[in-house]
């Protein structure tokens, strides 16, 4: 029973609403001017209003606000790629000087190489040298010594053998023997 | 024999039930329709005679009017101080980049931003007076066709209007009918465009009427039912009438979002008509 009562009411209420316009006033789906005419009226003036007062501020806030957001990120991302391309710079820039730093200490290492090597022929050579010279200097005193030595001693082996055998024997005759005496002498 | 005294009986009750619902239907008819407010005697123009008294779904037109014309100049002043906007301006600003980003420029294309105010003032107007309607003791301004003819005869106007500023007179209504349609089929499509042309405001004013009337017949009808079935489906009406409530709020945002969308669509094609 309720379900019939429940399907009924609207079924009335579907009739009420599909009812001929030409009935009453009052039905659903007639259009009444007057209203239509209001609600015009209401909207525009309410469209004038509204677009002076509000809408045009409210866009312009809302503009210029995205504007700006759109500037700050446009200027951040040119800045972004200005500090990478001065980063770049910078590293080749280090790079290059390290480069340079390793250069110079490695021609100084060099140079201190050969210096050293330089120096140390040198006084190799030096050394050499005086050592030969030395040597030489000691061979020729050596043999100046000898020299005047076989002189002193013939000298006095002459003397010597004056004195003690007889004056009878000449000096050349005398000396003779002794140089071949000396001669027979070994060097050293 | 039994059988047909039976049927008879239920026959007989049937009647009394039409009968009684006769007479019940008019207390929702009695909610939903208009009274009026302010009398103001009848203009004549001609034979024509045009009641222009202001009845309760004016009175809500005008009530949504003002307090849109209070709240948004309040925010515009209080965005305009500020620049970061905060409370019902942030808010506000949301949903008017909404209606812009997801509504408006979508469905138009480019050249948008010169229809925004009117967009934005159809969009929070339809709103405002749907959730106005919500508000117990309040009439429903968007349940008369009347006022939603009225705003779909602006949207008319809007696409008529725009749509020969921009293609010229002719070339407006030579647009109307698709490129490359062999001669023949010229007199019928002349009669489907032009057809067309008043079928877009007509479903806009039907369906925003619609929508906006069922909800609130359903919701009077499960109240209708304790008094019609006795106390005990009171929690049964209840609940069904807090959910149609509820579902009434989603109809209203989308009702406002429909009709702005379809308004921004034809609009944009009348202004371009090459696509």
């Amino acid at each position: 029973m309720s379900l019939a009562y429940i399907f009924l009411k609207f079924h009335s209420i579907l009739l009420f609403i599909s009812s001929a316009p030409n009935e009453k006033k009052d039905t659903l789906l007639s259009v009444e001017p007057g209203l239509l005419i209001w609600t015009i009226i209401v909207f525009v003036i309410l469209l004038l209003i509204l677009k002076k007062y509000a809408w045009g501020p409210l866009l312009k806030s809302l503009n210029d606000r995205e504007q700006g957001i759109k500037d700050s990120v446009e200027k951040a991302e040119y800045l972004k790629q200005e500090a990478e391309k001065i980063l770049t710079q910078n590293k080749a820039l280090l790079a290059k000087a390290d480069e340079d730093a390793r250069k110079v200490i490695a021609e100084g290492k060099e140079l201190a190489e050969k210096l050293r090597n330089d120096l140390i022929s040198k006084t190799n050579d030096d050394t050499a040298r005086m050592i030969n010279q030395a040597k030489s200097e000691i061979e020729r005193e050596k043999v100046a010594a000898m020299n005047s030595l076989k002189d002193e001693i013939a000298n006095l082996a002459v003397q010597a053998a004056g004195k003690i055998i007889d004056e009878n024997l000449d000096a050349a005759k005398q000396k003779k023997i002794i140089d071949n005496f000396i001669g027979k002498i070994p060097q050293n | 024999m039994q059988l047909l005294t039976a049927f008879l009986t239920v026959q007989e009750k049937i009647d009394t039930l039409q009968q009684t619902a006769h007479e019940d239907d008019n207390w929702i008819m009695h909610h939903i329709s208009d009274k009026p407010v302010l009398t103001i005697p009848p203009v004549h123009i001609g034979g024509f005679t045009l009641d222009l008294s202001i009845s309760m779904k004016i009175l809500m037109l005008m009530i949504a009017a003002v307090l849109m014309i209070i709240l948004f100049t309040y925010a515009a002043a209080s965005n305009l101080k500020r620049k970061h906007p905060k409370g019902f301006g942030n808010f506000l600003e949301m949903m008017m980049v909404f209606v812009r980003d997801d509504v408006v420029k979508p469905s138009m294309g480019h050249g948008a931003d010169k229809y925004l105010p009117f967009f934005f003032t159809l969009f929070f107007f339809i709103l405002f007076v749907n959730i106005i309607s919500l508000v117990p003791g309040m009439s429903t301004g968007t349940s008369s066709i009347s006022v939603t003819a009225g705003l779909a005869l602006i949207t008319f106007f809007m696409t008529q209007v725009h749509g020969i500023k921009h293609n010229g007179f002719i070339g407006y209504f030579k647009g109307l009918i698709p490129p490359g349609v062999p001669v023949f089929v010229l007199p019928i499509m002349i009669i489907i465009e032009f057809l067309g042309l008043l079928t877009k405001p007509f479903a806009l004013a039907i369906r925003l009427f619609a929508n906006m009337t069922a909800g609130h017949i359903v919701i009077y009808a499960l109240i209708g039912l304790i008094f019609m079935l006795g106390y005990a489906v009171i929690p049964v009406s209840i609940a069904f009438s807090l959910f149609i409530y509820v579902l009434e709020i989603l109809v209203a945002v989308l009702q406002a979002y429909i009709f702005t969308m379809l308004s921004a669509l034809f609009i944009g094609m009348a202004i371009h008509q090459d696509h």
